[in-house]
């Protein structure tokens, strides 16, 4: 058997805030678990590091796979922790939907911050759904600043809707680009720029940096169409080199003037309180969608219903309806499991 | 029983699936086989972290903890098992995490089988990749 299963709630948060490495750990796969006594623990443990948490920069990296996150995390963080800084890193990896399994590599490019004695690098699988993620991403966040961790740095892959997820829970949101690909725009959503704080051109070093300076200019171009977010807030284009170094310390400078402006002006504060907002929203989705599943009436009637819909007896509008109908029926009998 | 059926039993029981470490501790790079091993797992329904290069045992019992994996595996090079199983086996020790599996494959000598278990190790691996009868004994292990 696990060892968490016996440790009491108080241990972890006497963990979490002595900064043990293995409490930290053991606290974020409490927080992972999909059992519901461990998120019953999980929620009382984040509960309580609330209050010491919230003073860390957030920071949200996305990018094409193959523009050099994990690289770019790697010098980032490295550059981060030789000033002082400790450094958690947080990635959320997509797993099958064939086994289940995962393949979390994150790690394989940061040799030198993993090993770093201010660092902290936790890979956590999606688990096939995203609403979940987003929550558990949260209280991780949480339960790092908690541990001490004043940076955070949050990452997602560049597909589907998790930027607008992870841009939802940090204060600086920074989208990493490639050059010379020809075509500098295709391929990226309007909706990512619109998230984006600051992007960066990625690469930017040897042959490379012609391409990147012409690709700088395109996307300044295209920022230049959109309404920024803050009045106070232009995002800015940036090339860098994970490589070089060249133009990362640049990019720390620029989320720390971002936070410079966003505190004076209290947009900083007010962020925040949306996103308590937003996290508050995203629970009771997700507590909905767990509800809807354990109702006993859906529970019974579902496999019959799928069926049905699937040998096109049944019409998905008449279906959706049914379930919801058999849900609303059960809901004041049914005393939840979860 | 299946080992779908037994990763199931698993995660209802642990809150979440069987989580692996692949780790190339003593090698000097990337190889077909560590990634090949790294994805039989991933593909039986495993979470699979895999480590970087120039991984010590130190360094992998670090990421060990760090992302709180029920099993390290490793494949042996250059004949160095014996002493990397006794480093690994010491580091984790140290850190409290000796309730973490160790899992070594490769070109193995059965003379070595003795003195492996006796350090610390779970499973050995008859060759570089993990057939059906060894996930399932991992499986069972993890349930003592």
């Amino acid at each position: 058997m696990e060892a968490e299963v016996n440790m009491e709630t108080q241990d972890y948060i006497d963990g979490v805030r002595s900064r043990n490495r293995r409490m930290v750990a053991k606290t974020i796969t409490l927080i992972e678990s999909s059992l519901p006594s461990h998120q019953e623990s999980a929620k009382a443990i984040v509960d309580a590091l609330l209050p010491h948490a919230g003073k860390a920069v957030r920071i949200g990296i996305t990018g094409v796979p193959g523009v050099g996150k994990s690289t770019y995390i790697e010098s980032f963080g490295l550059q981060l922790v030789k000033q002082g800084h400790r450094v958690a890193v947080l990635a959320v990896d997509p797993s099958s939907s064939k086994s289940g399994g995962s393949i979390m590599g994150d790690k394989t490019r940061m040799e030198r911050l993993s090993l770093e004695q201010n660092a902290f690098i936790r890979p956590s699988p999606s688990g096939g759904t995203l609403g979940g993620v987003a929550r558990r991403t949260r209280e991780t966040i949480v339960v790092c600043e908690a541990a001490g961790y004043d940076v955070i740095i949050v990452e997602t892959v560049g597909v589907g809707q998790s930027e607008t997820t992870v841009a939802s829970m940090v204060d600086f949101f920074l989208v990493l680009m490639l050059a010379g690909a020809g075509d500098e725009l295709q391929g990226i959503k309007k909706g990512v720029l619109e998230l984006a704080d600051a992007i960066a051109i990625n690469k930017a070093d040897g042959n490379n940096i012609t391409n990147a300076q012409k690709a700088k200019i395109e996307y300044e171009k295209a920022l230049s169409l959109l309404t920024p977010s803050s009045k106070t807030w232009s995002p800015p284009v940036l090339t860098c080199s994970a490589v070089t170094m060249d133009g990362v310390d640049e990019i720390w400078q620029t989320i720390l003037e971002h936070r410079r402006k966003m505190e004076a002006t209290g947009e900083l504060n007010e962020k925040r309180r949306k996103q308590s907002l937003d996290w508050m929203w995203a629970l009771v989705e997700e507590g909905l969608i767990d509800r809807f599943y354990k109702n006993p009436g859906v529970e019974k009637s579902l496999p019959k219903i799928v069926k049905s819909v699937e040998d096109g007896k049944t019409g998905p509008t008449i279906a959706a309806h049914k379930l919801l109908y058999l849900h609303d029926l059960c809901f004041s009998e049914s005393d939840y499991k979860g | 029983m299946l080992i779908d059926r037994k990763i199931e039993h698993f995660v209802k029981r642990a809150g979440r699936r069987p989580r692996i470490l692949v780790s190339s501790i003593g090698k000097k790079q990337h190889d077909q086989d560590t990634r090949l091993l790294a994805t039989i797992f991933a593909g039986r329904g495993f979470d699979v972290d895999i480590s970087p290069l120039h991984q010590t045992p130190r360094g992998t019992a670090r990421m060990a903890i760090e992302n709180d994996v029920h099993i390290i595996c490793f494949l042996s090079t250059e004949n160095k098992h014996k002493q990397l199983v006794m480093e690994l086996a010491e580091e984790l020790q140290s850190e409290q995490a000796e309730n973490v599996r160790i899992v070594v494959g490769g070109a193995i000598p059965r003379s070595d089988y003795k003195f492996l278990y006796a350090a610390g190790v779970d499973l050995i691996l008859s060759s570089v990749q993990a057939n059906e009868g060894e996930i399932n004994q991992l499986l069972d292990l993890l349930e003592k």
